[in-house]
């Protein structure tokens, strides 16, 4: 087993592109971490960085706590399960298990001893004399995994590694990951653009976007209590709904957000929850609404809801997701900056679509007025640059 | 209306291949028949038709050369040069394609710019210079200067930089070094361009002719080539020996092809080259 520590890692390519900016993260033995982000966060090239195929520009490395940083790959005691499984072609299934420790040069015995280990481990023992084009999608992806595990290295790193696979054989195989990590406890770090793969898998999940992590925590806290708008945006299916408002309290000490100019009343108890919400008053905010805090209202006159049209509707079976936009705001909300940098990016909510998600079957078609009662109690709020408010 | 376009357009397609094939087939039949009868018959359809066949040309060649020699010299040479160029020019062209070094891509440019200049604008040059070195008259000076060859490396990498870079990636973090991962990983799944550089490097110097001519001058390392044209020279002038040379001087070539055929089918499919 092994740690790892990246400490202010940065990786800046020749034409300048920074892909890690500064990453500081502390992986302790037998953790399973997943780096999530979209395409081009830096979440592989982190990997890469780690595993030692990439040279760091800035920063330290340290694996089991000695500095990695000019270590070549081999060096590293590091196993990686790549994308697309990089399995040897023209070598059989033991073959390519034995690779690495022909490569370490152990005796013939002991990597017989260790294939056939690795091999009824992992259900290969049919497969030992086959080569990679004789083998299914699943078949290869397990013994990509065998080839990571026969050395018994410090750490794992996976580079989206079920991905090639289709869903049914993902969650399966996602299954098995889990508990091959859970039964060999070794450090692994897991890349994947999948939020339900790093919310399933991780026991800490570290989300990235433009080479940062915007936030590590573990999957229920992610989800949560996310730190930014781009991780309560990008965590979820769909993202949080995060609309442009004024939040405002009036002289009974009630409080108010303005959502394209239409009042939310705040139970008095928000304040328990947000007791720096005072902060907020009358300066432009964004509000965080999941799209599972939305219930079809039959009331006009609801108090908590929300009035918009409907722009589509998907009916999943089980529940059905709808996509309202609100009327132009009578009034512009407080001028939110789209400072270069922010998090957020400004968007009238007449602009952007907003999700909610209803458990019932609803006859709801496009063009179709609708109000959505919101349940405040699980209402976010984020400071202009996108920044959640502190959260008890 | 079908039909009759395959049926003129396979007569076209045949006659023209005609063309290539009649001399191939008039030296093979030649070569079975007696000396006087080769130029003999060279106007009527028995040119292509023999009415006996006969070794006896083949003996003659034998006995008037030391044809063994010249076979081995060819062999030698060009097997040599077919050898060390895969060795050299796979290395050369995995580094272009693979390895991260300084002047990677100006170096690269140069050597493409190379394959543009003809051989016959460096012979005099390069002639001069294997003199200094003493090198006339040698097996070495018909292979060394031929080891390098800019096609080659440019063959090698356009496959390589199209193989899966995880293989290699995989192979270093597995504790394979470059030197291993090339001739462990790489080469392995690269056969089909082995087999593309191996077989036109074949056909180029197995055929080569100015070169050995100007720095050979006895027989000891003299190549087939130069040695039928010489052949050609030796009193009396007997077409059937003639013949009976080039049938042999062709056979090694065919029988590469026919074995190699499938492999430089799917390296000329792999690494685009046309024509």
């Amino acid at each position: 087993m092994g740690s790892v520590d990246l400490r202010h890692a940065e990786k800046i390519y020749n034409d300048n592109t920074k892909a890690v900016d500064d990453v500081s993260l502390s992986i302790p033995e037998g953790e399973f971490v997943v780096f999530v982000g979209p395409s081009g966060c830096g979440k592989s090239t982190l990997l890469r960085l780690i595993a030692g195929l990439e040279e760091l520009s800035q920063g330290e490395i340290l694996i089991n706590g000695v500095r990695a940083n000019k270590l070549a790959p081999q060096a590293r005691n590091v196993a990686m399960v790549f994308q697309n499984y990089a399995l040897y072609p023209h070598m059989t299934v033991r073959k390519n298990l034995a690779f690495p420790l022909r490569m370490s040069h152990l005796p013939k015995n002991e990597i017989d001893r260790k294939v056939a280990r690795t091999a009824s481990l992992l259900g290969l023992n049919e497969l030992l004399e086959r080569r990679p084009k004789q083998l299914s999608g699943g078949q290869r992806q397990r013994v990509a995994m065998g080839r990571a595990i026969v050395r018994e290295p410090a750490v794992f790193l996976m580079d989206e590694p079920l991905s090639n696979l289709d869903a049914k054989l993902r969650t399966q195989i996602r299954g098995e990951i889990a508990l091959l990590q859970r039964r060999l406890n070794v450090t692994t770090i897991y890349v994947t653009h999948d939020q339900a793969e790093a919310m399933t898998l991780g026991d800490r999940v570290v989300v990235m976007h433009a080479g940062k992590i915007q936030q590590a925590a573990p999957p229920q806290e992610i989800f949560e209590n996310p730190a930014n708008t781009f991780v309560a945006k990008f965590i979820g299916n769909p993202g949080m709904n995060c609309l442009p408002a004024t939040l405002r309290r009036d002289g009974d000490g009630a409080y108010t957000v303005d959502i394209s100019g239409q009042p939310l009343g705040l139970k008095q108890d928000i304040l328990i929850r947000y007791p720096r919400l005072d902060e907020l008053i009358d300066i432009p905010v964004l509000v965080g609404i999941r799209p599972e805090a939305f219930k079809l209202e039959t009331d006009q006159s609801a108090l908590y809801g929300l009035t918009g049209e409907v722009v589509s509707v998907e009916f999943l079976g089980h529940e059905t997701l709808v996509y309202f936009k609100l009327p132009p705001p009578s009034r512009e909300p407080l001028g939110l900056s789209s400072e270069k940098g922010d998090i957020s990016t400004y968007q009238r909510p007449s602009d952007e679509n907003i999700a909610a998600r209803l458990y019932k079957r609803h006859s709801l078609r496009v063009g179709d007025p609708i109000i959505l009662g919101v349940d405040t109690d699980k209402l976010y709020f984020f400071h202009a640059n996108g920044i959640a408010l502190d959260r008890q | 209306m079908n039909i009759y376009r395959n049926v003129i357009a396979y007569l076209l397609l045949g006659a023209v291949s005609l063309i290539y094939i009649a001399p191939i087939l008039f030296m093979f039949v030649g070569s079975f028949k007696p000396d006087e009868n080769v130029l003999l018959e060279a106007g009527s359809w028995k040119a292509f038709f023999p009415e006996s066949v006969s070794l006896q040309n083949f003996f003659d060649v034998f006995s008037r050369v030391n044809f063994s020699l010249f076979m081995f010299n060819s062999l030698f040479i060009t097997l040599s040069i077919v050898a060390l160029g895969l060795v050299v020019n796979g290395l050369a062209g995995y580094a272009f394609a693979r390895l991260r070094w300084r002047g990677r891509n100006s170096i690269f440019a140069l050597i493409i710019a190379l394959m543009i200049i003809p051989f016959e604008a460096i012979a005099v040059p390069l002639f001069y210079q294997m003199t200094y070195l003493g090198w006339r008259d040698t097996y070495i000076v018909q292979i060394v200067p031929f080891i390098v060859n800019a096609f080659s490396i440019y063959l090698f990498y356009t496959f390589f930089i199209g193989l899966p870079k995880e293989l290699e990636e995989a192979a270093r973090i597995d504790g394979a070094g470059s030197m291993r991962t090339f001739f462990q990983i790489i080469v392995p799944n690269s056969k089909p361009v082995f087999a593309t550089v191996a077989i036109l490097t074949f056909l180029t110097h197995w055929g080569s002719f100015l070169w050995p001519l100007m720095v050979t001058s006895g027989e000891d390392v003299r190549p087939l080539p130069v040695a039928i044209a010489q052949f050609q020279t030796l009193p009396p002038l007997q077409w059937g020996d003639i013949m009976a040379f080039g049938v042999m001087l062709v056979a090694p070539i065919l029988v590469i092809f026919l074995l190699f055929q499938g492999w430089f089918i799917r390296g000329v499919a792999a690494t685009g080259i046309k024509g």
